[in-house]
């Protein structure tokens, strides 16, 4: 049953989008039939605007956000380990990660080409602060949610601290780390446009989405979402697939 | 856990404040929802300006200089003089957003680029007419400071950014480019608004850019570029910003339209004879460094006459891009462009 909700719920939001639509209460939005009509067209050639295939945008949009991702939940994990076993480094981070935390990734676009020059690089510095912060708050948070007596106990058998951060802390954190990463994904996917916004070229699906709105092709900006979506969404299965692989012992 | 209260009860307790927690949600959606549709919207469209003596609702993008006439018609009283309410109905951060705003039918009036405004009309995305000409000329191919590049040539290979594809930056450097012996290929081209043209140049991510005055400017006064080639070199007399008018406004408001381009004309004619006592206007209206202004403002040509033949071919540009498609250009622009509403409202 739950499967068929599964097929069924983006069923009826297309429906109802169509419907909507039709009926004049989106504005100027393009319904579900012409987003699949520029999609098919994205599919069978080069991108009208850019002159590029489908696939090359995905791949280079792909890239960027595994390698901003990747150095994030690197980061993200290492300081959240150091922020929720040592109070101190909580005490000096907490207020400057809660402060950067809120800002939108459109706001570092100039930052990012000043620091970065142009290309991908600053492209995955935007990816990475979106997808920084949730990894690092979440992994703190599991930390810090270790019981008390899990933790004295592992002193009592003679655990080192080193040894309780391994031994105990870490596995038993795992969870609320998989629940940053998935976020921190969405997250970063989030922060595509603005990430593509630095001067990246000609490819990439954010600028895909953002060319297609200048020109006033809303068809293909929205098949462009259409694609993010999908992706994102095939994306975020493959890490809750891991993390129920890597927790089935729970 | 507190000595003496039992999980159940603290359940109890925790359900509690969510409750309340959700009814204060519901309750501060509930106002707002109430609230805005009084507060902005839509809802003024098809009413009669001049009956009703309802403000005409102008909208302009931030950062620049092209709707400096709105300003002086304003603090100069032109709007008064002319019998019209003018307010500020908001500031975009690009033509394609002012654009959607003309869509959703926020607004009556609006400064914008004549790029945006063709292709949303020209797509039936939005349904304005152009009445006046705000300003033309005065974008620049900027190079690198400290590269040695003397003619376009010498970019075969570079890093060019352009604000996007199919604005009118996008279309001199495929000219100059053509103009050059070069396919439009022939530089890596790339996308920056051109506020951040600036990083951009000052972090050697780009080895050119073009882009409009105050860019230009800015670029050149903070040290990071110098101009190789002046719009006006590639395409002479090439409008820039329009003042454009919402087709129900027009259709309804005729009188008020003319009144607008009227205060319009007289701005503009302000502008050219005061050149300093505008500059200084200028510099208050955008916050712009004095020399940034100066400069920008001497490489700016205000008029408000519109020539519709440069205006199509632009159009034909955006036609042979296959970015809008039009049978007729020239019966497009006739349409899109009123040049003679002036007389027309007098009349």
């Amino acid at each position: 049953m739950n499967r068929w909700f599964t097929v069924l719920s983006p069923l009826a939001f297309i429906i109802i989008w169509h419907v909507a639509g039709t009926l004049g209460w989106l504005g100027d939005t393009p319904l579900p039939a012409e987003v699949a009509v520029a999609l098919g067209n994205l599919l069978r050639g080069e991108d009208p605007f850019l002159g590029e295939l489908l696939r090359i945008h995905v791949a280079v949009s792909l890239v960027r956000i595994m390698a901003g991702f990747a150095l994030a939940a690197l980061c993200g994990i290492g300081l959240g380990l150091a922020m929720g076993w040592f109070p101190t480094v909580q005490i000096v981070m907490r207020p400057i990660l809660e402060m950067l935390r809120p800002i939108p990734p459109f706001a570092w676009v100039v930052l990012a080409i000043l620091w970065f020059s142009t290309g991908n690089a600053p492209a995955i510095f935007i990816t990475f602060l979106g997808a920084f912060f949730p990894v690092a708050l979440n992994t703190t948070a599991g930390v810090e949610g270790v019981s008390p007596v899990l933790r004295e106990a592992a002193s009592t058998l003679g655990a080192s601290r080193w040894d309780s951060l391994r031994m105990v802390a870490i596995p038993a954190a795992v969870p609320e780390i998989f629940t940053g990463l998935r976020i921190g994904l969405g997250v970063a996917w989030m922060s595509l446009i603005a990430a593509e916004m630095v001067g990246v070229g000609t490819r990439g699906l954010g600028l895909l989405i953002e060319t297609s709105k200048m020109v006033w092709r809303l068809d293909y900006a929205v098949a462009g979402m259409v694609v993010i979506g999908l992706v994102g969404f095939f994306l975020d299965f493959l890490m809750r697939w891991w993390s129920g692989y890597l927790l089935r012992w729970r | 856990m507190k000595k003496g209260i039992t999980k159940p009860v603290q359940k109890k307790k925790a359900a509690k404040h969510v409750s309340v927690l959700l009814i204060f949600f519901m309750a501060l959606t509930l106002f707002f929802v109430l609230l805005l549709p009084g507060c902005t919207g839509p809802e003024q469209e098809n009413k009669l300006i001049e009956e009703e003596k309802i403000p005409i609702r102008m909208a302009y993008l931030y950062n620049d200089l092209h709707q400096l006439a709105y300003y002086v018609a304003q603090q100069k009283g032109f709007y008064e003089d002319a019998g019209l309410q003018v307010k500020e109905a908001g500031v975009y951060g690009s033509g394609v957003e002012l654009m959607a705003a003309f869509q959703a039918g926020s607004l009556d009036a609006g400064y914008v680029g004549l790029a945006p405004a063709t292709v949303a009309v020209a797509n039936g995305k939005a349904e304005v007419s152009v009445v006046a000409l705000a300003n033309q000329v005065g974008s620049a191919l900027v190079v690198r400071d400290g590269l040695e590049v003397e003619a376009i040539a010498d970019l075969e290979g570079q890093r060019v950014a352009v604000p996007n594809l199919g604005t009118v930056q996008d279309f001199l450097l495929n000219r100059a480019l053509e103009e050059a012996g070069l396919k439009t290929t022939a530089v890596e081209k790339t996308f920056i608004s051109p506020s951040e043209m600036i990083s951009g140049m000052a972090s050697e991510g780009i080895e050119a850019c073009i882009a409009w005055e105050p860019y230009v400017s800015k670029l050149v006064n903070r040290g990071y570029g110098q101009v190789l080639l002046w719009s006006h070199e590639i395409w002479e007399n090439h409008p820039c910003c329009v003042l454009a008018v919402d087709e129900e406004f027009l259709k309804n408001n005729r009188e008020a339209a003319a009144s607008l381009v009227e205060a319009h004309n007289r701005a503009t004619d302000f502008i050219l004879q005061n050149k300093e006592e505008a500059k200084e206007m200028a510099k208050d209206f955008t916050g712009l460094s004095e020399d940034v202004v100066k400069e920008a403002m001497e490489n700016i040509e205000f008029t408000s006459e519109l020539d519709a033949e440069e205006a199509e071919t632009y159009a034909r540009y955006l036609v042979n891009q296959g970015l809008v498609e039009l049978e007729d250009t020239a019966a497009f622009m006739s349409e899109f462009i009123h040049e003679s509403l002036l007389e027309e409202g007098i009349n």
